[in-house]
């Protein structure tokens, strides 16, 4: 099964669509590239607590646990974030939290109007000679 | 040969040390004092970093009893091989055997980590040699 990519129909109702709320005002993007990205931010070497004793016989694995506490989930402390590039002027602001929806085809992918959750990690926005106007965000998922 | 850092086991008075992390054994017997010419109040100390206080309650602080330190005998890989083989076996060996007083311990808990217990014995006779007189 094919789908449209983001590029071709990117606020068309048969293509993918990445609709994110910033701050209660809701806008729709024609984006041209989405990467979901997730990592276990418990699985960082600084997560876990070398537990590993004296005791523990040749070859045996060594014991860890996990930190008692967890990383922040902003700056990319949740180990999950979206990463889009689009077409457009509008101007995202870091630190800007919200609701993100990203639709394939009429359906939803991840995220949603209500429970989901992110914080704009970074964002930039180029202004070139000869070129759209293209910006790029980075939005933290919370967990 | 060298005697790899596993498989240690621990007793206080048969009773098991367990999640013991560092240890560290100082026989180091001091001068003698006095008239005697063997007799010194110094023979040692034996510090363990645990994870546990397991066999070691606040009960145990001043008893004396025999604390038995040994590692196992193991097969561990060398590099390069030695007259063609890898496999080297390394003996048992007892790391300690004294008689202690159990002087107590220090605790330390740091944010985002775990509880360490620092347990000290003051070493008062070894076992199996002529007494400290």
């Amino acid at each position: 099964m094919s789908f449209s990519t983001p590029h071709d129909t990117g606020v068309s109702s048969s293509g993918t669509k990445l609709t994110i709320t910033l701050d209660g005002v809701s806008a729709t993007y024609v984006v041209t590239n989405i990467v979901l990205s997730n990592n276990n931010p418990g699985a960082a070497a600084d997560a876990r607590i070398n537990i590993g004793h004296l005791g523990q016989t040749l070859g045996e694995q060594v014991l860890q646990m996990d930190a008692p506490l967890v990383p922040p989930a902003e700056d990319g402390g949740s180990g999950r974030t979206i990463t889009f590039d689009y077409i457009g002027k509008s101007v995202i602001f870091d630190g800007a939290t919200g609701t993100y929806h990203i639709q394939v085809a009429g359906a939803t992918l991840v995220g949603g109007t209500t429970v989901s959750y992110h914080t704009v990690q970074s964002s930039t926005l180029t202004l070139a000679t000869n070129d759209a106007i293209r910006g790029q965000g980075v939005l933290t998922i919370s967990r | 040969m060298p005697i790899p850092c596993q498989g240690f086991t621990f007793t206080w008075g048969g009773a098991t040390l367990s999640e013991v992390q560092e240890l560290e054994v100082n026989l180091q017997r001091d001068l003698p004092l006095g008239r005697s010419t063997t007799w010194t109040p110094n023979l040692g100390e034996v510090r363990l970093l645990s994870l546990s206080i397991a066999s070691l309650p606040t009960s145990e602080y001043g008893r004396r009893k025999q604390l038995t330190i040994q590692a196992p005998a193991a097969t561990i890989r060398r590099y390069p091989p030695l007259n063609g083989a890898t496999a080297v076996n390394t003996p048992a060996a007892t790391l300690c055997d004294v008689d202690c007083i159990y002087r107590g311990v220090t605790i330390n808990a740091t944010a985002n980590g775990v509880v360490r217990f620092a347990h000290t014995f003051k070493v008062m006779d070894t076992v199996g040699a002529p007494t400290n007189p």
